[in-house]
């Protein structure tokens, strides 16, 4: 038997969910397939980051209003997603260091950006009152933040089913076709169709796109996370430092929570990511140079999620060049969590529309296919 | 390059270590104890040896202690991964070692036994206080209440009354009729366990003057900041209560597979046993060909049947290496399966006699107890989520997320499943288990970056 939809998303990632919620609250009948269960891989790891501080500028302008968005988000998903404004702080050990993310955030403020600000030595030690003597200053974002990934991603679910999002878990997609205008979607013995397709497969995404006649080239991240026992209350934002692979932060439950894109061991046939300690071992070396007093902290639990990684860095989400009725969304590259409010509403708007007033020029998937700049279609989507 | 690490100095370990130097392979011991002899020698070397078995184990740690191996006691391995590479700590330093082979004797681990109160000060489990007396002579200063079922029960109980402690009652919870279940089993069990049978008789005749409560089908230990009554009710419909400062708690022992199954091996549900368990080949080997596994972890059997099982695995690691022939190894493997089989049939004796408690769980049990989450809140999280695991479980209601790994809470998760969506347990599986294996701080871990 074949299920029919107004549209099919193609991953249960936070991604996905949030591109299904908008387009059934635009009234689609949406039909949602995820191989394994909700949030498996990289949504169910993820360090729940909300930043805009230090993104690239072709993030940046969606990456803000995913900002505005995270400020309202229970009045997006009706939870607040355990989101803390907290702010995203990034430590200048040098004097070097010091100078040129001034140099760069003077840059940014000239271009008319508010969103950070220069802190020194003083101001540092108020916001992170444990971090170690050398540390000069940074920059800080007062707006950024965190959230929680598993309160993000009930909430995501649950608002997404309430929109009439069917959702089948289990269900890997194993063939594409198009038949006239229809996407005509395999999965084992399973049949689906639909008009609009939306691409938010991860880690795999690279494989659904080919299955559509797009070749995106992308890599696969495993980055790594740690966490510690419950400590009092010592840290509010995330503090990252310049030329460290290093994410930090106290967590609602007191407990600390250490990422930064140290890579772990991935096998994409197996669906796994697993810990690699050598390279863990550095993320927990930055840790103690930067915050000496957690050196005695037990570690709880280690982990590594999966994702797709793009060559530049920066995220795809745009439509096929190629194909009518197909939006690509994945190549998050280790910071696509912050995003996901904004997406939902880009995808909508670019499957119903074919354009949306959020800038995204700077994410199109063509930029990264080969051959693909000639496609006339690319006016349209710019 | 080490050819073996060894992990777990107990009966497997050791005999395993001695058996792999005479066949010519060199071994790393490691060990999370002190001293070598596991948990059922441990502290042989310090304390007097009561019996036959303890004679026999002190003999074994004297073995081992002159063969001069690479032996690292009070080390943790807390990460194991594929190559082999096996990471440990010790004094505050982590380093990784990378043998041709590991054979993981970690022993068992006793086997939760959830009821509501559990979590309170004042209940504690039976292999715990054990240790306190075999390593620090603590001797409970008020009387003791035990509950449960199971040898070691009865052996601790023989153990406290000897070392001058004061037992009350039992609160026993193994099923009637299990006698009659039990004497089929007699049989086949007598010629390889008569000496413990007489000393379970004589554990038994000395309970006699003790209080026992039979048939236990519900336990609540109640109290405001400790333990201070036990309720209890029975499979004839009595319900009880009792004021006691002290329970402690037993329900058999469970291969302790956390090792296992981070290293990625492939475990099957042990049905009589009710308990997961490495799917071994007939020389210890598991499914990842460069890890074997033997004694306790890998199926319970107890001290005789765990050196034996060490033997086995060590000819099996020679006849993987090379240095033994297929040929000679299954001339060699031929007697220690013999005997193996010989303790298979005594375990199923003693399975008879002591099967797992089947008490209810009620909603109001603390199922996980690091992150203190109920068996309500797990049954919740099932009937929203149709087809949740127990890693989804631990997603939905962070049940296992604390830092003892799931070890207390594991089993139930895998129990609640099946009692809310059937199917078996190989199919619904055991959480999945993230290391660290063991406490690990960021500073030990930190000293493993050789900055590069």
């Amino acid at each position: 038997m074949t299920e029919t939809a107004d549209a099919i998303i193609i991953g249960g990632g936070l991604h996905g969910l949030s591109a299904a919620l908008q387009l059934a609250r635009r009234g689609l009948n949406v039909l949602l397939l995820e191989r394994a269960r909700i949030g498996r891989h990289s949504s169910g790891a993820s360090a729940a980051g909300v930043r805009t501080l230090g993104r690239a500028p072709a993030e940046l302008p969606i990456s803000l209003a995913a900002m505005e968005m995270w400020h309202n988000i229970a009045d997006l998903v009706g939870d607040d997603c355990g989101f803390q404004a907290t702010g995203q702080l990034r430590v200048a050990e040098t004097q070097a260091q010091l100078e040129q993310l001034s140099a760069q955030v003077t840059q940014h403020q000239l271009r008319g950006y508010t969103n950070e600000e220069i802190v020194g030595a003083a101001e540092l030690r108020e916001l992170a009152p444990t971090i170690a003597p050398h540390c000069l200053g940074g920059v800080f974002a007062r707006r950024d933040g965190a959230a929680d990934p598993h309160r993000t991603l009930a909430a995501f679910l649950r608002s997404a089913r309430s929109a009439g999002v069917q959702i089948r878990e289990g269900a890997g997609v194993t063939s594409l076709a198009k038949r006239g205008d229809i996407w005509l979607v395999a999965a084992g013995e399973d049949r689906f169709e639909a008009p609009l397709l939306v691409n938010a497969a991860g880690a795999w995404a690279g494989q659904i796109a080919a299955m559509a006649g797009d070749d995106i080239p992308i890599g696969t991240k495993a980055s790594m996370m740690i966490v510690t026992e419950r400590i009092a209350p010592m840290l509010k934002p995330t503090v990252s430092a310049v030329g460290r692979m290093l994410s930090f932060k106290q967590t609602l439950q007191g407990t600390i929570l250490i990422g930064g894109g140290q890579q772990g061991r991935f096998d994409l046939v197996r669906e796994s990511a697993d810990v690699d300690a050598r390279a863990l071992a550095k993320s927990a070396a930055a840790a103690v140079a930067l915050f000496p007093g957690v050196e005695r902290l037990r570690i709880v639990r280690t982990w590594s999620g999966l994702e797709a990684a793009t060559q530049d860095h920066i995220a795809i989400a745009g439509l096929s060049p190629s194909t009518s009725g197909l939006m690509h969304l994945f190549g998050f590259t280790g910071h696509g969590f912050q995003l996901v409010p904004a997406l939902g509403i880009v995808t909508a708007d670019m499957l119903l529309d074919g354009a949306t007033c959020f800038d995204v020029a700077g994410l199109r998937p063509d930029r990264l296919m080969h051959g693909a700049a000639r496609d006339p279609l690319l006016a349209k989507q710019a | 390059m080490i050819d073996v690490a060894i992990v777990g100095a107990g009966p497997a370990g050791m005999t395993a270590a001695l058996e792999l130097q005479k066949l010519g392979l060199s071994t790393t011991v490691i060990d999370d104890q002190p001293a070598p002899g596991g948990r059922i020698f441990a502290n042989i070397e310090q304390r007097p040896a009561h019996g036959a078995e303890d004679r026999s184990g002190a003999a074994l740690v004297r073995r081992f202690r002159q063969m001069g191996g690479d032996y690292r006691p009070a080390s943790e391995v807390w990460q194991i991964e594929p190559g082999p590479r096996l990471f440990l700590s010790s004094s505050g330093q982590a380093q990784m070692i990378e043998p041709r082979f590991i054979l993981m004797a970690t022993g068992a681990q006793e086997r939760p036994m959830p009821f509501p109160g559990w979590q309170l000060p004042g209940v504690m489990t039976v292999g715990a206080a054990q240790i306190l007396l075999k390593t620090a002579r603590q001797i409970p200063d008020k009387p003791v209440w035990l509950a449960g079922s199971g040898p070691l029960l009865l052996l601790y109980m023989h153990q406290l009354i000897a070392a001058g402690g004061m037992v009350e009652g039992i609160l026993d919870t193994s099923p009637s009729g299990r006698i009659i279940t039990a004497a089929r089993a007699l049989p086949g069990a007598i010629t390889y366990g008569w000496r413990d049978l007489l000393r379970g008789l004589a554990w038994q005749w000395q309970s006699r003057s003790i209080k026992v409560v039979r048939g236990i089908t519900s336990l609540q230990a109640r109290g405001g900041d400790k333990l201070s009554h036990v309720t209890y009710s029975t499979d004839d419909g009595q319900i009880g209560e009792i004021a006691t400062e002290l329970l402690f708690i037993h329900d058999g022992v469970v291969p302790g597979l956390h090792g296992t199954i981070a290293a990625g091996c492939d475990h099957r549900w042990n049905e009589a046993e009710q308990c997961f368990e490495p799917i071994l080949d007939t020389f210890g080997r598991t499914s990842v060909e460069t890890i074997f596994a033997a004694g306790d972890g890998a199926t319970i059997g107890g001290a005789r049947a765990a050196t034996l099982s060490g033997r086995l695995a060590a000819i099996g690691i020679a006849r993987a290496a090379g240095t033994m022939s297929s040929e000679q190894a299954e001339t060699a493997a031929k007697p220690v399966r013999r005997g193996l089989a010989k303790a298979a049939r005594f375990r199923h004796f003693v399975d008879a006699l002591y099967p797992p408690v089947k008490m209810a769980l009620p909603d109001e049990t603390i199922t996980c107890r690091c992150e203190e989450v109920t068996a309500r809140d797990i049954r919740a999280a099932l009937k929203n989520e149709a087809h949740l695991g127990p890693d989804g479980i631990k997603i939905a209601t962070r049940a296992g997320m604390g830092p003892c790994q799931g070890r207390q809470c594991g089993a139930s998760l895998t129990r609640l499943v099946r009692e809310a969506h059937g199917g078996a347990p190989d199919a619904i599986g055991f959480l999945r288990i993230r290391p660290p294996l063991k406490p690990l701080t960021l500073g030990e871990l930190a000293t493993l970056d050789s900055g590069i």
